[in-house]
């Protein structure tokens, strides 16, 4: 990345083959400017006229992982104060000003980040940064404020966890998994620890991680790049700069074990597995591979476990499979809804077979053209909205520091072969780094406690 | 990525799309903030007064010989596509005897062709990195198979989107293990509250009309046949009761010789036209509670028999729901969220099909606040109905609707879905090109007008999921309170029922 000034070049850049024929694979880059205010705010610049829309995003380098114990689901609700007024900006006036103009916006934690954005027609770039730079430079709490969005706060983890069937699952998984604190507990935090959080708190965390310097802010669209700067750099230049924040120990112990754990969950109709095995770092070779593994054995309904649990066996309603790849150290995980009837045992044993399958064998020629295929296909489809190049941009830049991995991102599983998957799948598929949690419904006593 | 939280559950889609030239709704200067802890105005951002000119794209629209209707919307900006068939037959057409004969017959297409296997199907498409599916629902006017993917695999993913349009072969055994995972999924479904919120919300609401229903039985389940399924292909997928929609990096000439050759003798035929009862009024207003024992929350729904989509209530109708629950900056938000701290998130929304919609509010509150949320729910509905919206207040709403033309733009998905509403529901031909100005000329005395009529708190039906031992009492103050369990069957109980 530089500091520049040049002028800013036509940026989605559509590259037509020479020997472009209607039906042949077209090429795309997204074309970014990668600059550096004086305070330390990366900026990220992407020019698209395609429609008159202009996307900003901002990611802080702050997530639950930066929580201190005592203070889980602190990052989180931090965010919601992020809404409830700045020196010149009332609260919630921000997200009026962006709806009553015809724009979206919202904002969300997890491990690893907090991210903000905003989309509105291109008209409405200077209020867009205006109240983005408000927020960052002069945040404005109040104790009614905070105690206001704790308890919405509460009432969004009663919604997704305490509310819901296998919602506590998730969260002992986590906590059971992983050693470290940093990845160990859930991003909604406990209610004994939202209840905790001060005023001071909050004052205290923004002045440490919401940052010039601790951010990564994307403007994408269509806007004159000349301007566009200069109203960057009005609005964002003068915000003081803060010492680099705590660095987060993300080491985590090698497990030497399989972890189990069974949850009896009220609300839970049937049996849940969710099985995970630690130990992937993202955007390395083996994460790319993993990802092709993944592809196979739980992508779509042509799938190995799809094929095997749902249809052959009928042992299993749906599986799910996912490479997490957070920035410390990652782990693969399998959900499968259990059949009415079936035992979690057996479905464990297929999904082992399977396993050890990919262990002995290379994967199939089509198999490997799939996961290829629908990577490319979605991280062109990525594409389509402002908004979703503008999060992956900053997202990559504050993870990686390469904003560029927007670009190269499908050439690296596109690289990965059927022996880089069989070699993953010996090196992490092991059951000393699995953990494996079992959801059980437990039976529910509904008509005796109605109504008296 | 599976653990992230949001500020809000959902980015707040306008209920409305629209398309073509728009604008019309001035800027107004602002008004002197109302005094409210859940929102307070500064007025000191830089705000642009005009509302951006948007212009469009039309649609390229044919239809050809056997009748299919066509419409192409170009969009090249990047080298992929999406296209859907549009069979104007969905679970409304639906055999008396035979619910769910739509919803099973969308299910099982990618299950078995006269040429290719369920697991072939699956290979090909995902080998393609495309995406096929099928969709239909039981109160659905119309069955939906859907395809994407890059545009240099346009010819085979056409070719395997007409395979299972044009002949699917609903193979036995397949079924039987669709039918055991649908019996799965009811066992599934029970255990969330909004689906029991949504089930009881629609049965009141619509008595036996068809839409009432929301899922199937399990008795139900098992009388679905091959037969009936195939009977029900044939008699409905028809080209001249379809309509085949794609946007993406493609140009009309092309898609129409592609489906002239994939589609071109797909016999035409005449379709019977489905069974639509006129909707009944609701009875007398009632709260309906579904005692879902470990709830911390209780799930409210509000609502009311509005109108049918082609209405001319609509646009004021639109206006209402933007300033009462159409997104965080609404009334239902800023209210029960911003001010009280009762919620994570309270919004309302209006429906209208070619039968009678409804409106509805809806929140999530826990359990000890269930009065206070009452409270602030029917505060609002008397407002809406008994005071004129603030001029300011009312003009943002405008604005929010029309601004919103713009970053459809991004989404031309959403300016397809535009054009299919539009013929769906028989709507004139310039209905996008004038829903601006229809918007713009709504005014406060309209809004007042139609919340008066159809917010009838005499017939407003509640529906409450919740712990009944603890919010039966509570309810009771709001009404008339019958309890049922979370197979929807009534409890009968010693000090409840009454």
């Amino acid at each position: 990345m530089k500091t520049i000034k040049t002028t800013l070049a036509l940026s989605l850049v559509c590259l037509l083959a020479l020997t472009a024929s209607a039906q042949q694979a077209r090429k795309i880059k997204v074309d970014f400017k990668d600059l550096k205010l004086k305070n330390g705010l990366r900026v990220l610049l992407v020019e698209d006229h395609n429609a008159p829309v202009i996307t900003v995003a901002i990611t802080y380098d702050v997530g639950s992982r930066n929580e201190r114990k005592s203070r889980t689901g602190f990052a989180h609700l931090f965010e919601h104060m992020m809404f409830t007024g700045s020196q010149n900006v009332g609260k919630n006036e921000y997200s009026l000003l962006i709806d009553t103009n015809g724009g979206g916006n919202n904002a969300t934690t997890n491990e690893d980040r907090t991210l903000y954005f905003g989309t509105v027609p291109s008209n409405q770039l200077d209020m867009l940064l205006f109240l983005e730079a408000d927020r960052m430079r002069s945040l404005d709490v109040t104790q009614d404020n905070l105690d206001t969005q704790r308890n919405a706060v509460q009432e969004e983890r009663r919604l997704r966890v305490d509310n819901q069937p296998y919602g506590k699952t998730d969260e002992k998984f986590q906590e059971t998994m992983y050693d470290n604190f940093a990845y160990k507990h859930s991003v909604i935090g406990s209610m004994e620890d939202l209840n905790a959080a001060s005023l001071q708190d909050v004052k205290e965390f923004f002045r440490i991680y919401y940052a010039p310097n601790n951010a990564a802010l994307a403007l994408v669209g269509d806007f004159k790049p000349d301007a566009a700067l200069a109203a960057i750099k009005k609005y964002f230049e003068s915000i003081p700069s803060q010492p680099a924040s705590p660095k987060v120990d993300t080491t985590e112990p090698e497990q030497t074990a399989e972890r189990r754990f069974t949850l009896e969950d009220p609300l839970a109709r049937l049996p849940q597995i969710v099985i995970g095995y630690k130990g992937i770092v993202s955007n390395t070779p083996d994460a790319y591979a993993m990802q092709v593994l993944n592809q196979t054995l739980a992508g779509g309904q042509s799938s190995r476990l799809y094929q095997q649990l749902v249809k052959e066996k009928e042992l299993a309603t749906s599986v799910f499979g996912f490479v997490n790849g957070t920035r410390g150290v990652g782990h693969y995980e399998l959900t499968i809804a259990v059949a009415p009837g079936k035992k979690t045992g057996d479905v464990e044993a297929v999904v082992n077979e399977e396993i050890a399958r990919l262990q002995r064998e290379p994967i199939a020629d089509w198999e490997l053209a799939k996961a290829k295929n629908s990577s490319r296909r979605s991280s062109i489809q990525s594409l389509q909205s402002s908004l979703g190049t503008a999060i992956r941009l900053t997202q990559f830049a504050v993870f990686y520091n390469d904003p560029n991995l927007i670009n190269s991102q499908f050439d690296k599983l596109n690289a990965v072969t059927k022996e880089d998957v069989q070699r993953v799948a010996n090196k992490y598929l092991k059951t000393t780094s699995r953990t494996v949690g079992i959801t059980m419904p437990q039976a529910a006593k509904q008509t005796a406690s109605a109504a008296n | 990525m599976k653990r992230m939280i949001s500020r809000m559950s959902r980015a707040i889609p306008a209920t409305i799309v629209i398309a073509l030239v728009a604008i019309l709704v001035t800027a107004q200067t602002p008004q002197p903030p109302r005094p409210s802890k859940g929102l307070v105005i500064k007025g000191k951002t830089p705000v642009s007064n005009d509302v951006l000119k948007v212009k469009l794209p039309k649609a390229y629209e044919t239809k050809l010989s056997n009748g299919l209707q066509v419409i192409v919307l170009e969009q090249h900006k990047l080298p992929t596509f999406a296209m859907q068939m549009v069979v104007l037959s969905g679970g409304l057409a639906d055999p008396q005897d035979h619910h769910g004969a739509a919803q099973f017959t969308s299910s099982l297409l990618r299950d078995g062709t006269k040429t290719r296997n369920s697991k072939q199907i699956a290979e090909q498409v995902d080998s393609l990195g495309a995406t096929l599916g099928a969709n239909s629902s039981l109160s659905s006017p119309t069955s939906n198979v859907v395809a994407s993917g890059l545009t240099e695999n346009l010819d085979q993913i056409m070719e395997l989107f007409a395979d299972v349009i044009l002949n699917p072969s609903f193979p036995a055994d397949e079924l039987n293990k669709l039918r055991t995972r649908s019996l799965a999924q009811l066992r599934l479904q029970r255990a969330q509250p909004t689906f029991l919120a949504n089930e009881m919300f629609a049965k009141v609401m619509y008595g036996s009309h068809p839409a009432s229903r929301v899922s199937l039985t399990a008795d139900e389940i098992q009388h679905l046949t091959p037969d009936v399924l195939q009977k029900f292909h044939d008699t409905n997928f028809k080209p001249n009761n379809a309509i085949f929609a794609i946007v993406g990096d493609v140009k009309p000439a092309e898609i129409v010789a592609k489906l002239e050759k994939t589609f071109g003798a797909w016999k035409s035929g005449d379709v019977p036209p489905a069974n639509m009862p006129e909707v009944s009024e609701t009875g007398p207003a009632k709260i309906y509670l579904i005692n879902r024992a470990s709830s911390v929350q209780t799930n409210l729904v509000l609502g009311n028999l509005t109108i049918k989509r082609a209405d001319a209530d609509y646009y004021a109708l639109t206006v209402m729901n933007q300033v009462v629950g159409g997104g965080a900056s609404a009334r239902l938000f800023l209210n029960l969220r911003e001010d009280k701290g009762y919620t994570y998130g309270a919004y309302s929304g209006l429906s209208a099909n070619n039968y009678r919609g409804t409106f509805r509010a809806n929140t999530e509150v826990r359990t000890e606040v269930t009065k206070g949320s009452m409270d602030e729910l029917m505060y609002e509905l008397k407002r809406i109905r008994d005071e004129k919206v603030a001029q300011d207040e009312f003009d943002r709403a405008k604005r929010t609707i029309v601004g919103s033309f713009a970053l459809q733009l991004e989404n031309p998905q959403t300016l397809l879905g535009n054009i299919i509403t539009q013929k769906l529901y028989g709507l004139p031909s310039d209905y996008w090109d004038t829903f601006p100005q229809r918007i713009a000329a709504i005014t406060q005395d309209d809004v007042q007008r139609v919340a008066r009529k159809y917010l009838d708190l005499g017939h407003l039906q509640v529906v409450a999921v919740g712990d009944a031992s603890k919010i039966t009492d509570v309810l009771k103050q709001f009404g008339t309170v019958e309890i049922y369990d979370t197979e929807g069957k009534p409890v009968k109980s010693a000090s409840g029922g009454k």
